[in-house]
């Protein structure tokens, strides 16, 4: 069966994909946390105390057919009909900015500023799942504050 | 090894203390007669389906992801969630998350109400585990309320 992918990707085009998720305060100078997906067959975590602090990182190999399944499942969860922005609502303090790139070029980008919505929430939990089946620690809370 | 594998569900035993024997997902209207579609994840990673139109289906997700799974759970406070969230507006759709785990404990999250992000995180990690197991889940046309 030929998964259907987002944005018109095609599984030749997987390589070159690059799934970001970054998590972190809307305070000034904050720290963050992301999650990098790269369809060549890595993921790289990272986790900056301030936003100007050199990100711890580690890096672990995936398979890409993980990364073909979980942009099949960004685009069942209905990410090409996204937004590009959903600015805060009250006192959110936290951000999420989910980007999809094909080598330089970027696809998509959402900035979550609010609470999430159930579809966003499921593409956050499948990020988490991928990363941490390629690095366990993802789930550990030794290396992530804000994921 | 590419996935967690056998020290990752040690290292998962030791942290959780419980060995989760099965993982179930349930969705349903709230109307009488509306049928289940219904996700069961065994620790061994072995995937049955039922849709609420009666359509079944069988997978086997990697080694090690169901554990990865239960991990994810236990990360998104699984443990703290209530035990029922009742419905707020006009909630048509309930979903029920069961853990069973060796022994014979389990736990069961009753949610009747729109999802909050962490349950919607696990939700998420299980439909992931599908796709991995069966790239058709993928698409989100087998079930009707999942």
């Amino acid at each position: 069966m030929t998964l259907q992918l987002p944005f018109g990707l095609t599984g030749d085009h997987i390589p070159e994909v690059t799934i970001r998720f970054r998590v972190a305060s809307t305070k000034v100078m904050s720290g963050y946390d992301e999650i990098i997906v790269r369809g060549a067959g890595e993921v790289e975590l990272q986790a900056a105390s301030m936003a100007d602090a050199e990100p711890a990182v580690r890096r672990a190999n995936l398979p890409p057919a993980m990364v073909e399944r979980l942009l099949g499942l960004l685009r069942a969860e209905g990410v090409e009909g996204w937004d590009e922005e959903y600015p805060s609502e009250t006192r959110d303090y936290v951000a999420k900015l989910l980007t999809v790139e094909r080598g330089d070029l970027r696809l998509k980008q959402v900035a979550m500023c609010r609470q999430e919505f159930a579809e966003f929430s499921r593409v956050y939990g499948a990020l988490k799942l991928v990363a941490s089946l390629a690095t366990p620690e993802v789930l550990t809370g030794d290396f992530f504050q804000r994921i | 090894m590419v996935l967690l594998g056998a020290a990752g569900a040690v290292a998962a035993h030791a942290q959780t203390g419980r060995v989760i024997q099965r993982i179930e997902l349930r969705a349903a209207s709230t109307k009488p007669g509306g049928g289940v579609d219904q996700i069961t994840i065994t620790s061994a990673g072995e995937i049955s389906l039922l849709s609420a139109s009666g359509r079944r289906a069988t997978g086997k997700a990697p080694a090690g992801t169901a554990t990865a799974l239960w991990q994810l759970m236990k990360n998104e406070g699984f443990d703290n969630w209530d035990k029922e969230y009742k419905s707020d507006t006009s909630d048509y759709v309930g979903k029920v998350l069961t853990v069973d785990f060796i022994g014979g404990d389990r736990t069961e999250i009753v949610l009747n109400r729109s999802e909050f992000p962490e349950f919607a995180h696990v939700v998420g990690a299980i439909k992931f585990l599908l796709a991995l197991a069966m790239p058709e889940m993928a698409t989100n046309r087998f079930f009707e309320r999942l």
